[in-house]
């Protein structure tokens, strides 16, 4: 095995989070001498996506060594036997943020070329819960009309609220396209009152709209304290999206455990370009070179032993030993895996438009019983489809059968025994052993109750839920709780309940709506020593993640940047073959 | 190569992610330059330049699209996480049968695979370097003979039905004496244990190479393609005719006028 000690390296980043998994892929064709280190046995730091017993291990970590995770009061909760979990066969993500089809991420995945070895999927709607005051019979979960095909279709907005609405959409993609008049500089358009204040004051828009158009947003941050300076670009960037890659959806989600596998991608990247990586090894101590030495480099002493020579070290906060903690905001976050496939939240919404794999759901503070200047519980939904969870089907221990009618609803063991006795049947068995491995599967038709046990061992679980709220601890947990088991009750599945959850605490970079943001620039530790800031916790992707590669890039590249070529590259030969 | 000219009827296709395991300079970049390319370097550096190559290959029935993932070389520190492989739905542990310690860290791979990958992902264990040993010289590269028709032969019964390559005649270079220091059969008997396809190879006459991806596309169960990668995905609704195909849900971000892969839709 090679020295890593001989070797002079230029850069050794730290963990491999997606900053820092975004400069590997920026520097896999710089010919630099890049190692690469991460502390955990698993890629991703703050983005990582685990199966269940990993997530329990990490859960214990973070409760025993708090200092080296963005992450606390991590546990996990699992009302039945979690043993009869398939454990592999979940991919839970620390970071399920959707991505807008204008992100700046996609082009540079693009341009880099690794977006080949990447899925994505379509997040498609919006729903908000409305607390059942009106008794109008409707369903708690009202679809929020995400661009103005919908609100044309819609039809619990009445005619004038439509016209308000309208107007208010033209105006916001009027100033997105001419930009020749951007927004604020219109007389009475005052962008730091609330949100709510603008849109009444200016459009007439009724209180009853505020919510979903908020929900546009994803703002985490109460009604009150969203000002209309936040909102309306973030409006703006989702209905610009619509329609970029495909009618019906604006943002995406990646496949196989969302920010894990861009990091996943980048670091490969970099290892095909020579890159070294040691996992289970953390940086533990810096020492800077005695000054006037010439080419003198950092020495790094890593916790496998070995002492690294380089000239420049990339990390986040975590990753890198120095004193200066940034001042992190925290939120409550959990995920959980529902038995439930919540079908309904994912509606094709224009002809030729993907299936939607994830959709969100947000619970205002005042349909939690809360004050209505609460801050709202965002739930994103990723159905099976995302490969978090295994599809929706039932496990038996010796076999199963479906029964099959005009439109089978995925059968939930409890619904399909009364029908099954009732009725005529046509009956699709199939037989999986443990493993999920398909034995055989045919069909049949029976005329009668079928003396047959099924032998059920486990129910489906098909769903996973991410929820999120910016009040941290218990409150945040608890509201989030309550989100969760309200969002159930409105799935057409009695039996729908939580299966299994991991809650915790994140630490990050608030939305610049919330106090005290800290600041999105790299900080320099130290000489040649620098710190990527602290992950956002924003709900959809922070494209300022990008800039800030970009800076820590040309850092490393030296004299030798050129702005232009930052993530271009060609295809390698031979990669790809259509 | 085996990409077969169906002028005809498009045969339903679909995806198949494939890792490739194993020690350092087993020739694991090799084998797959030699299926996608059909080519072969002598003295290659360490790690190809790709990590990621796509093959079709076609069968009677159907076509499957190989998305293989190379290590990329990040198995020579051990940092290979269980997420390159976890949802894999095949995987080809590569040893070199001239070096009996790579056969030692192919059982690791294999238990590891057992213990963190996919259930039901399809295992093939490929001794390399064939070239190197007596069997090599007088086997025949009769990879480029069965490509077409591919005969599911090893289909629903592991690694049985395999051994019928190894007897052909065809011209070689000339001897350079017996550097075999793994036995077919230890390595055999090894994977039948543990129900893992089994071949040897040569990535640099060609031979059996072929043969060890087809014998993959075959051995994958027809119930984990429709519904998309992971083993057992859709069995239980696919059979019921209601599921949508796979990639149904997959944006695809380089061609921006199809919202869908057109390719996948045919299933």
């Amino acid at each position: 095995m090679e020295s890593l000690t001989e070797t002079p390296w230029d850069v050794l980043i730290s963990g491999t989070g997606l900053p820092q998994s975004l400069l590997a892929l920026a520097l896999s064709r710089s010919g630099k001498n890049v190692i690469h280190v991460d502390r955990n046995a698993f890629y991703g730091s703050a983005e990582a996506a685990f199966s269940l017993q990993e997530a329990q291990e990490w859960a214990n970590r973070v409760n025993q060594e708090p200092e080296n995770f963005p992450f606390e009061d991590a546990s996990v909760y699992s009302p039945q036997d979690a043993q009869s979990l398939p454990s592999r066969r979940y991919t839970l993500s620390l970071s399920p943020q959707l991505i807008y089809c204008r992100s700046n991420l996609l082009p540079t995945l693009i341009s880099s070329k690794v977006y080949r070895q990447l899925e994505f999927q379509a997040v498609g709607s919006w729903w908000i819960h409305r607390s059942q005051a009106d008794n109008s019979g409707d369903a708690n979960l009202y679809r929020v009309p995400g661009s103005r095909e919908d609100v044309f279709a819609d039809d619990k907005i009445t005619v004038k609220s439509k016209r308000t609405l309208m107007r208010f959409l033209r105006h916001i993609g009027k100033t997105q396209q001419g930009n020749e008049t951007p927004l604020g500089t219109e007389e009475n358009e005052n962008m730091a009152t609330p949100f709510s204040t603008y849109l009444e004051s200016k459009f007439q828009v009724p209180a009853e709209l505020l919510d979903p158009l908020l929900s546009l947003s994803l703002s985490q941050a109460s009604p009150q304290k969203t000002s209309a300076e936040y909102a309306v670009p973030r409006i703006q960037r989702h209905l610009a999206s619509i329609g970029v890659f495909g009618p019906g959806f604006g943002s995406l989600l990646a496949k196989w455990g969302g920010g894990s596998e861009i990091c996943q991608v980048g670091c490969r990247a970099l290892a095909v370009g020579g890159g070294i990586y040691v996992l289970n090894s953390g940086v533990e101590s810096i020492v800077q070179p005695t000054q006037g030495e010439d080419d003198a480099r950092l020495k790094v002493q890593l916790s496998n032993g070995e002492t690294i020579n380089t000239k420049h070290v990339f990390g986040s906060y975590w990753d890198v030993p120095t004193d200066k903690h940034p001042n992190c905001n925290r939120v409550a976050r959990s995920i959980s895996i529902v038995s439930s496939p919540l079908e309904g939240l994912f509606p094709v919404a224009a002809e030729g438009a993907p299936t939607p794999a994830g959709a969100v759901v947000v619970f205002p503070g005042s349909s939690l019983g809360q004050a209505d200047d609460a801050p709202p519980v965002y739930v994103l939904v990723h159905s099976s489809e995302t490969g978090e969870c295994p599809p929706g089907q039932c496990k038996f221990t010796f076999f199963f059968f479906y029964l099959v009618q005009e439109s089978p609803p995925p059968p939930s063991p409890a619904h399909m025994m009364t029908t099954f006795q009732k009725l005529l049947i046509y009956i699709a068995c199939t037989f999986i052993d443990e493993k999920y491995n398909l034995i055989m599967s045919f069909k049949l038709f029976c005329f009668k109750f079928l003396p047959l046990v099924c032998r059920s061992t486990a129910n489906i679980f098909p769903g996973v839920l991410y929820s999120s709220i910016t009040t941290p601890g218990d409150a945040g947990q608890s509201l989030i709780e309550k989100a969760v088991n309200k969002l159930l009750e409105s799935a057409a599945d009695p039996s729908a309940q939580v299966s299994w959850s991991l809650r915790y605490t994140q630490l990050g970079r608030p939305g610049d709506d919330l106090a005290s943001p800290v600041a999105m620039t790299l900080d320099h530790v130290s000489d040649n020593v620098v710190c990527f800031p602290p992950p956002s916790l924003d709900l959809s992707f922070d494209d300022t993640v990008i800039g800030t590669v970009k800076d820590a890039w040309r850092l490393a590249m030296g004299d030798e940047v050129v702005d232009d070529e930052f993530m271009k590259f060609e295809d390698r030969e031979g990669a790809y073959d259509e | 190569m085996s990409e077969s000219t169906s002028a005809n009827t498009p045969k339903p296709s679909s995806s198949v992610k494939l890792v490739l395991l194993g020690e350092a300079a087993v020739g694991k970049s090799s084998l797959v330059l030699r299926f996608v390319n059909n080519d072969f370097q002598e003295n290659k550096e360490p790690t190809i330049g790709a990590a990621f190559l796509t093959q079709k290959c076609s069968l009677p029935t159907r076509t499957i699209k190989f998305e293989i993932w190379d290590t990329a070389g990040q198995e020579r520190f051990a940092s290979l996480a269980p997420m390159y492989y976890r949802n894999a739905q095949a995987a080809l542990v590569v040893y070199d049968v001239t070096k009996p310690s790579s056969l030692t860290k192919a059982k690791h791979w294999v238990a590891e695979l057992q213990r963190q990958a996919s259930p039901g992902i399809v295992i093939a264990l490929v001794g390399n370097k064939l070239d190197l040993t007596n069997d090599g010289n007088e086997t025949a590269g009769e990879s480029a003979a069965t490509d077409e028709g591919a005969t599911p032969a090893g289909e629903g019964e592991g690694a049985d039905g395999e051994n019928q390559a190894d007897e052909e005649e065809e011209e070689q270079e000339a001897a350079p004496g017996d550097a075999r220091k793994v036995s077919t059969q230890e390595a055999g008997t090894y994977a039948e244990e543990e129900g893992l396809l089994f071949f040897e190879t040569s990535a640099k006459t060609g031979v059996n190479v072929v043969d060890v991806f087809t014998a993959i596309a075959n051995a994958i169960p027809e119930s984990s393609l429709k519904s998309g990668r992971g083993p057992g995905a859709g069995t239980g609704q696919t059979t019921l005719g209601g599921a949508r195909p796979a990639e149904d849900s997959r944006v695809n971000l380089g061609e921006r006028t199809a919202a869908t892969a057109k390719e996948g839709c045919a299933c």
